[in-house]
């Protein structure tokens, strides 16, 4: 087992890496749609390891991926993201934006090359959505396949609205009730229990607050260390195995409802609406 | 402590990376690739290799150093015709590890090693150990994994050549997991071979080269894996093991002085390489 916990028996027909070369030849034509978990390594308050983002992005996508074995493809996840503004706290690694971008297209250009047709992105990091919106359009211009991105809590705004006891809006946003609930829920030996603790520390305000469920109307993001000691924003003392169970059970239920739309997503060919003969592109570039 | 008996890097809280750092742990980014490996290797096999003989390391010397989650995808545009190969562009692949191992120096980590498990990576991984050492106060080097004790593993083998989904990483992936290996589907095979170079540049001939396999092999194998063992596997990695357990020790000692300007008149500073 490797770092992400790859390998579970090694016969998975779901992992892209336990193909050879000549069983994978076949495997485009099955029709899968690609996952590729993207996370971080990162702080997460004093509770929670490093690991959270990439441990929590992956464990949605192979718990998807056994309950649709025939329907998916989990790529090796990438371990590293966006997050500069983390790195006051020890343990955060940081690449940057440009070169993040540049590393996930590369990645699904490859496996675009190969023949597969329908790539999701499945984020679990927040600060990486707006870039891997960017490497999912630059796929979509620059191969034939259709790629699209997204953070795994997206899925479930509604349960969370549901279910969350933190303040609403602006206190479910990092280490919090949350991501605690999923990990105590999914590991809790790893859950350093006697260490949570709630912190809620932004400057009051109508328009700009952080949440993972419900983002304020204005985007900004000042240094993590301005607003937090701890590294939590949110409360993670409410977070129980039960609201965490609830979560990751309609998460991957709807990744896989999600996963049977895409793959049958219809697509229509692009038309050149130009009375003329267009010339060139220039090098056009995304 | 946590930090003194935790190898993995990401299994710390930041609270707990604060005691590692004080501890001055050698901290090791693997690297390897997503690849073709012959009819009977799976794709994983650069980075399922590197980062296992990363976490053995680990595991006998918990005390001394933290390995990073290992990079999945290299340099491999040269292997795009065999189904499955990831390529990462050279220059994305330098920006994204430097900008891993800058962020370890960062938060004060003064040692910092790249561990290689895919040859292409090479010159990239020299590069980026370079230009880590070179902007920020820590020192950092680069090897590949196969290229420790490799003269006391060399008479272990029987084949000659040793490149790729050979002799040599089949008898370790057969040691590490053998149930993930075809040994029926392995086969030997070579690349076209010249007097000064040849098509997969290998380390007897002095011209370096590096041709697309989709124009020499069907295989994708560059070597003989019918003569590998899980034996053979277990002694590499005990020989493996045993020069990587030195070589730390080494480099935890390394020192850092500090630099002497030997200018006469003051060097320009505000040059912005």
């Amino acid at each position: 087992m490797n770092s992400h916990g790859m390998h579970e028996t090694g016969d998975e027909p779901y992992f892209y890496s336990n193909y050879t070369w000549k069983e994978l030849r076949e495997v485009p034509a099955q029709r899968r749609v690609v996952l590729l978990p993207v996370g971080s390594t990162e702080d997460h308050g004093h509770h929670l390891p490093l690991d959270t983002d990439n441990y929590l992005a992956w464990t949605v996508c192979v718990e998807t991926a056994k309950r649709a074995p025939d329907e998916v493809l989990v790529m090796p996840l990438i371990p590293y993201g966006y997050n500069l503004h983390h790195i006051d706290f020890p343990g955060t690694i940081c690449v940057g934006a440009e070169h993040f971008v540049n590393y996930v297209a590369d990645v699904c250009k490859s496996i675009a090359y190969h023949g597969f047709k329908r790539i999701l992105i499945v984020d679990g990091h927040g600060s990486n959505v707006p870039l891997l919106d960017m490497a999912a359009r630059r796929v979509i211009l620059e191969t034939d396949a259709l790629c699209a991105s997204f953070i795994y809590t997206n899925l479930i705004k509604d349960v969370c609205r549901r279910i969350r006891e933190s303040a609403h809006p602006g206190g479910m946003a990092h280490a919090c009730e949350l991501e605690t609930s999923l990990f105590l829920y999914l590991d809790e030996r790893r859950v350093r229990k006697a260490q949570i603790q709630k912190e809620v520390n932004l400057p009051p305000s109508k328009y700009i607050w952080l949440d993972l469920v419900d983002g304020a109307p204005l985007q900004m993001m000042d240094w993590w260390s301005s607003f937090s000691r701890t590294g939590v924003v949110g409360d993670p003392t409410l977070a129980t195995r039960e609201k965490g169970k609830q979560m990751f059970e309609t998460v991957v239920e709807r990744m896989v409802e999600l996963v049977r739309e895409f793959q049958d997503r219809p697509r229509a060919p692009r038309q050149d609406m130009h009375a003329e003969k267009v010339v060139g592109d220039f090098g056009l570039k995304p | 402590m946590k930090a003194k008996e935790t190898y993995l890097y990401n299994k710390l809280t930041w609270p707990e990376m604060n005691d590692a750092i004080e501890l001055e742990k050698v901290v090791i980014l693997p690297t390897g690739s997503t690849e073709q490996h012959g009819r009977h290797m799976p794709l994983d096999v650069d980075l399922f290799l590197v980062e296992s003989v990363c976490h053995e390391l680990g595991r006998r010397a918990p005390d001394k150093v933290l390995v990073l989650p290992g990079i999945p995808y290299g340099l491999n545009m040269h292997h795009l015709d065999f189904p499955g190969t990831i390529h990462i562009q050279p220059e994305h692949f330098i920006n994204f590890c430097v900008d891993v191992t800058k962020s370890v120096a960062y938060h004060g980590f003064k040692r910092i090693a790249l561990v290689n498990g895919h040859g292409s990576n090479g010159p990239m991984v020299d590069l980026i150990a370079r230009r880590t050492l070179l902007e920020t106060p820590s020192i950092c080097c680069a090897f590949g994994y196969f290229g420790m004790g490799w003269v006391e593993v060399l008479p272990l083998l029987e084949s000659e050549i040793h490149a790729h989904a050979d002799e040599f990483e089949t008898s370790l992936y057969l040691h590490f997991a053998k149930e993930r290996v075809q040994m029926d589907q392995a086969a030997p095979d070579n690349d076209r071979m010249g007097r000064y170079m040849t098509s997969d540049s290998v380390s007897s001939r002095p011209v370096r080269f590096n041709d697309f396999w989709g124009r020499w092999t069907k295989t994708g194998v560059h070597g003989d894996p019918t003569k590998a063992s899980g034996a053979k596997g277990k002694q590499i990695l005990e020989i493996v093991m045993k020069h990587m357990l030195a070589w730390l020790d080494e480099y935890r000692t390394w020192p850092i002085e500090a630099r002497q300007d030997q200018h006469r008149l003051p060097v320009q500073r505000e040059i912005r390489w």
